[in-house]
């Protein structure tokens, strides 16, 4: 399920216009890194966590925790601009979030949609995550 | 040794959390001159079930109705929606019944 939700928010976020030129990629996703990506990416990690069972016990929603790094490089964004700018993008866009395509299942709601500290990742890369909860159930 | 896991009875309204029976017994009590309890009679006992779940779209009815809740089938006595921003909208039904009185729904 949980890979199925990446994707599905992949793919919702690759048609941002604010995200256009823009690499996004699963956490897991060893094939493209911010090197081999214009000095600009956007990662993708999703985990969840049972929210409600059935009367029987077995599990029938979850919050699934997003966190959503935009990395840049620090010369070609050195004032962070293009970072703040898909930082910006994503977090508008998880605020706003109403529905999720993903087969079987269901976004029920979305909580504490917030933004990190700006951070440094490894020696010429700046990052901010985008974190935010949201609820999915089971339709089957 | 038998078990029993998750909520295996039936009744109330939505997808099932909980639910729990109680019976209570009113007793009558009488005393020896000494204060001492000397004989006790239980003479009305009351049945009561209440069951928690999460709405799914269940038509809910009126406080005063008739209702089955696990193996208790009385009168519901108190009923209850909840909702808030962070979880699912929960409903709580208790039912109750004394003895074997006729059960007349209110109207």
């Amino acid at each position: 399920m949980i890979d199925d939700i990446t994707t599905a928010v992949i793919t919702a976020l690759s048609g941002l216009s604010g995200l256009s030129g823009v690499a996004v990629v699963a956490a897991y996703d060893n094939s493209k890194n911010v090197e081999d990506s214009n000095g600009k990416i956007v990662i993708v990690n999703a985990s969840s966590e049972v929210m409600s069972s059935l009367a029987n016990g077995k599990p029938m929603a979850w919050r699934v925790n997003l966190n959503i790094s935009s990395e840049t490089h620090c010369e070609a964004d050195k004032n962070g601009a293009i970072r703040k700018g898909m930082s910006a993008a994503i977090f508008a866009w998880m605020k706003s979030l109403t529905s999720l395509t993903v087969t079987g299942y269901r976004l029920d709601g979305v909580l504490d949609v917030a933004e990190g500290e700006t951070g440094q990742s490894g020696e010429n890369y700046a990052t901010r995550a985008c974190t935010g909860t949201l609820i999915i159930s089971s339709t089957t | 040794m038998t078990t029993s896991f998750g909520v295996t009875s039936t009744g109330g309204y939505g997808i099932l959390q909980s639910l729990s029976e109680t019976g209570t017994p009113e007793i009558a009590e009488a005393r020896a001159a000494t204060g001492k309890v000397h004989e006790m009679k239980a003479y009305s006992v009351t049945k009561e079930a209440t069951a928690e779940g999460i709405f799914d779209g269940d038509s809910i009815a009126e406080p005063g109705t008739q209702l089955a809740v696990g193996s208790v089938t009385g009168l519901i006595t108190n009923i209850q929606t909840n909702e808030t921003n962070t979880d699912f909208k929960r409903v709580s039904v208790t039912v109750q019944k004394k003895d074997t009185a006729t059960l007349s729904a209110y109207s």
